[in-house]
Parts: structure tokens; sequence; C-alpha cells
């Protein structure tokens, strides 16, 4: 079970049997206390897929939108062209629960802050990137 | 050291209006009664419908800034413990409580997901 923010636009597709076929990511805001005692802020990026009336429903998800997902967790292989073996791991959802945006309605998963794109470093300080909670339009 | 597990997560919708209360001591709590509807699959194969109503409690500034949020019929989840206390069932009030440390409104519960099963 996880809770977090989409890093991007779901994206739904079709098997060419018909079945709905949804992938997307979730960043997952983790707060720690390191050694020295400093609050630290980490993020986790997890894959989630879903299928048929689940992966429907998952279609209109878009980028920062909060979502809890329970699911199985999944380790795939395979040899890519180059001959390299590759794995990834992702979740099968088997239920995702479309949580709303707002200030005070809990703890990471919540923020309405979108997470900071897979491009930049996550020690990246979000709180710099984006206003305050109470000056957000919702 | 962790001795024990007590983790519930709902999703459901609020059958009334939540009610907002303080402790003496100044500290916020919020009521709710939370309800679902539950697919389920038995033993027989046959899928039927569980429905479910919970008594659900926040407390602290998250108690107070929800209270404007929530109404009667509203979608929420609620991340939590459940509670029991003796006094609750004396005063004749359902002893069983979940307290959440998360509770946020949803877009809508989901009714599409793979239906739960109940198969021993």
């Amino acid at each position: 079970m996880i809770i977090g923010n989409l890093t991007r636009d779901a994206e739904l597709r079709y098997t060419p049997s018909g079945s709905a076929v949804t992938r997307f990511s979730v960043a997952v805001n983790d707060r720690f206390r390191d050694r020295s005692g400093n609050d630290q802020e980490r993020t986790h990026y997890v894959d989630v897929n879903t299928w048929r009336e689940l992966a429907e429903a998952c279609g209109e998800l878009g980028k920062g939108d909060p979502v809890f997902v329970v699911g199985r967790l999944v380790n795939d292989s395979w040899t890519d062209k180059e001959g390299n073996r590759r794995y990834s791991t992702r979740i099968e959802g088997s239920r995702v629960e479309f949580l709303t945006r707002g200030p005070g309605v809990g703890g990471a998963g919540t923020r309405p802050e979108p997470v900071a794109s897979r491009a930049q470093p996550s020690q990246l300080d979000i709180d710099e990137e984006f206003p305050p909670e109470e000056d957000l339009p919702f | 050291m962790a001795r024990g597990l007590n983790y519930i997560f709902l999703a459901g919708t609020l059958t009334q209006a939540p009610e907002l209360r303080y402790t003496p001591g100044g500290l916020a709590i919020l009521e709710m009664s939370l309800g679902g509807n539950d697919h389920v699959v038995g033993d027989d194969d046959q899928q039927r419908e569980l429905a479910w109503y919970h008594r659900v409690t926040v407390f602290g500034a998250q108690a107070e800034s929800l209270a404007n949020q929530l109404e009667a019929g509203t979608p929420v989840f609620a991340e939590g413990r459940l509670d029991y206390r003796w006094c609750w069932a004396l005063a004749h009030e359902p002893p069983h409580r979940a307290v959440a440390r998360r509770l946020s409104p949803t877009r809508r519960v989901s009714s599409a997901c793979v239906t739960l099963s109940m198969r021993s």
C-alpha cells in the first residue's frame, strides 16, 4: 500500500484483445531524521500498473494527483536489444483511491506540492520551489 | 520495538455531518460516521455487497480544518488505528472507533477495483 502523487499523467492503453491497461508513476515523500538530528526528505518513485475497469478509472489521473494504491509488488526481468539483463519492480494495483489536494488534511501523501521531476536531484528543497500551503488556491 | 500491529485503512462516505467538540483542555475532536459498501466473493463464488459503518475520530488542528470541509455524503479516505474503550460501551456507544492519523476527502470512492476475496 502506498500513498503519493503522480509524477506525470497516467497512460491509458488497450491490449490487442481490448483490455485496458493504465500505467503511472507515484512519488512517495519520505521524511526522516538523520544521525545528526536534521530532518531529511527523500522521494521514492514507484511504478503502478492497473487493468480493466480499474485501468479505465485511473486513465483520468493527471500529474500531481494524490492517490492511495493497494496492490502486489511484482518483479520482472528481461534481456534488452543490447543483450543486457534488465529488471523492473512495479505494483500491480488492485485498488486505487483518488485523494484530494488541500492544506491541513494529512501527511506526506496529501501534500499539495507536485514533487520535483525525475531529472532534478531528489535532495532538492521542495519548499523553496513552491509557495507555502496557505498561498495555494485550493 | 513494535510489539503489535494496529493499522487500518477506510474508504467510504460520511453518513452524517461531522461533529466538532473540544476537550476541557482545548483539544479539538472531530467525530464522524463513515460507511461503505464493499463487493466481496465468498466460498460459494457468489459476489455480494457488504455494507459497513464505523465511527472515525480525528484530533487536533487537523480536526478543526477538516470540520469545514466535510459534510454528509463527502467521500473520505482515512488511515489510522482502531481504538477500544470501555467507557464508550458503558455510555451505550459503539466501543470501537477508528482514530485517524490521516484523513482526507476523496474525489469519489472508487468502485472499480479487483473484488475482495473472502475465500478461506
